[in-house]
């Protein structure tokens, strides 16, 4: 019975499990993605030590380092600290609730669609004018506006098809195809300066983007963690089949859209801050599912591994082939890729039925 | 006291085929019923409809007189536990992490392990015979166990009637024994009143106090083992023609099949 009565903490009507190793995974993770958010802000161009880079956060520095640390490199770790935990949640939630370890926002086409969305504000909206407004407000709620109708297009056909095995990867395959096609006849359709500023939004990059981006991606975030604290509560019982989930009184349908719901904000907004980044969403709950031992993904874990993730392939794509920089999207996709093939390959028996 | 379902005129249509065709029927409180039938007779809808999981074309399904579809999901849950047939656990599921689900009707979010249940999945584990089994994964267990771990989730959730859905599929005889054997405990020491679809006739006359037969949505009989198990019965339900026996040890009608009928 020790595993039953040690993993509690009780406060009058509050009481809390914790397991010892999810607390420890995500420890570690939490420490190597503040250790590397420090090295990474003393990389480039202008180097500094981490003590110094410790010493200028601390509110020290001379007006040159502080420009540099601060306001050139401060807002890119936070974005990319912000952009990677948004993409695992996302990741999680969808790979739970629909039981299938392929799905994931960015392979099932919310990705796609939030982008089609946030190019066509760029593109028909005349971004050049309005840049100011429209890359705080507009463009991302186009891009929820394109994520939801992506999400909206799979939810049906998948409804239609069945959505075991590798379904939901070949429905995701045609909306992004759907949504790819109307993204590129946008970028034939526009002028030569809008088509180009959406081509640098599509490529996927954490760099150039400031504080604006940041507190766009920050308040997705805080408001979808409100709203999933107590959704999330009934992830595993929602694991556990929706005939099991309904007879413990879960309202399976009001319940699996509001999660869902919640996952394609997570994926659209930071799309629409960041352009589309590939396979963090699949990648890193897997990694915390595979690092935890839990039968699915923890969502504090997965979030704090989806931040490292993105993290050190942003500081790969600045230092791997400085002075020329990759787009990060590249970086994730060269990591993603391989891993969507071994998971591909290690679940083909239960993928063919 | 036990709680009852009360069915009246129960319609349950797939398209155009109604799979549940007027059934009116009480279920006993506090007794093991068993709904028996051929393949596709609709028994497995009929429960389900007690579930509340599928809605009801026509007529009311009742628990204790309310019409179960007005009752909140969660108090349901705290009234009535249903194992679908064959359900799936993800890889890595433990038992106790299983049977701890169970307790979700009666959690809020913040509140995830109460003393209260600790002792009651303590108790389901034990009452199963799963305690020592808790930490063990579900897919490492025999297909006996891992049913014996699925009826613990269902017992945490402290219901007066328990569903049971083919709680034998797939399992040897040993293991149907095993999971059967577990249901009827608990019944006796709770005083539970338990529904259960069987396809096996045999078993199904020897667990269950009370028989319901169907055949093409339609309930053809409707009582005790003795009055069901009856070449009649046997004929209209299954197509089938049997001699009964009585186990001298049991006093439980036996069933032989001999040929079958001609329409």
């Amino acid at each position: 019975m020790t595993s039953l009565q040690r993993t509690a903490i009780r406060l009058g009507p509050i009481s809390i499990r914790w397991r010892a190793r999810i607390v420890l995974v995500s420890v570690i993770a939490a420490v190597v993605a503040i250790a590397l958010a420090v090295i990474a802000l003393g990389i480039g161009d202008f180097r500094a030590t981490p003590a110094r880079v410790i010493e200028v956060l601390l509110g020290g520095g001379d007006r040159a380092e502080r420009l540099v640390i601060l306001n050139i490199r401060l807002p890119r770790i936070v974005i990319a600290i912000l952009v990677g935990a948004c993409l695992a949640i996302s990741g999680a939630i969808i790979q739970t609730t629909a039981r299938n370890s392929l799905a994931s926002p960015d392979l099932l086409g919310v990705t796609t669609g939030a982008g089609a969305g946030a190019v066509a504000v760029i593109v028909l909206g005349g971004g050049g004018e309005a840049v100011g407004i429209l890359r705080t407000l507009g463009v991302p709620a186009a891009a929820l506006i394109g994520g939801f109708a992506a999400a909206a297009l799979v939810a049906i056909l998948l409804r239609i098809s069945g959505a075991s095995g590798l379904r939901p990867i070949l429905v995701g395959i045609g909306v992004s195809a759907f949504f790819g096609g109307l993204t590129s006849w946008m970028l034939i359709a526009a002028s030569i300066d809008d088509a180009e500023r959406a081509t640098a939004w599509l490529t996927g990059s954490l760099g150039g983007r400031s504080w604006p981006e940041v507190t766009t991606v920050g308040i997705a975030l805080a408001l979808s963690v409100i709203v999933l604290v107590p959704l999330a509560a009934r992830l595993p019982t929602l694991e556990l089949g929706s005939d099991v989930a309904g007879s413990l009184g879960v309202r399976v349908p009001a319940t699996t859209v509001g999660l869902l719901a919640a996952a394609v904000v997570l994926a659209a907004v930071p799309a629409s801050a960041v352009g589309p980044i590939g396979f963090v969403a699949l990648v890193a709950p897997h990694l915390a599912r595979l690092a935890c031992a839990t039968p699915r993904p923890p969502l504090v874990a997965s979030a704090l591994i989806g931040a490292l993730l993105l993290l050190a392939s942003d500081l790969v794509a600045r230092v791997a082939f400085a002075p020329i920089l990759l787009p990060t999207g590249a970086v994730t996709a060269l990591v993603g890729a391989p891993f969507l093939v071994w998971l591909l390959v290690r679940s083909r028996k239960d993928l063919l039925r | 006291m036990s709680s009852t379902f009360s069915l009246s005129d129960v319609v349950v249509r797939f398209g155009d085929r109604a799979a549940v065709d007027g059934v009116t029927v009480d279920i006993p409180r506090g007794e093991v019923t068993a709904i028996v039938g051929p393949n596709g007779c609709g028994k497995s809808t009929l429960l389900r409809a007690m579930s509340r999981l599928q809605t009801t074309d026509a007529g009311t399904v009742s628990l204790d007189g309310h019409a179960v579809q007005s009752i909140r999901p969660r108090e349901f849950a705290t009234r009535v536990a249903l194992l679908p047939q064959a359900p799936l656990a993800p890889d890595n599921l433990t038992v106790i992490d299983l049977v701890t689900r169970g307790r979700d009707p009666y959690r809020r979010w913040f509140d995830q392990w109460s003393r209260t249940d600790e002792a009651i999945v303590a108790e389901a584990l034990e009452r199963t015979g799963m305690t020592e089994f808790a930490d063990r994964p579900l897919e490492s267990l025999s297909g006996g166990q891992r049913q014996r771990a699925w009826i613990a989730l269902s017992f945490a959730q402290k219901t007066d009637v328990l569903l049971l859905d083919e709680p034998t599929t797939y399992l040897d005889i040993a293991h149907q024994l095993e999971v059967l054997d577990t249901v009827r405990a608990l019944h006796t020491d709770d005083g539970v009143t338990v529904v259960m679809v069987l396809h096996d006739l045999s078993l199904a006359a020897r667990y269950a106090d009370h028989l319901l037969a169907m055949r093409d949505g339609k309930l053809v009989a409707a009582g005790t083992v003795h009055e069901v198990v009856t070449p009649a019965v046997l004929r209209d339900v299954f197509g089938v023609e049997c001699t009964v026996l009585d186990d001298p040890q049991s006093g439980r009608p036996i069933v032989i099949p001999r040929t079958l009928s001609t329409p």
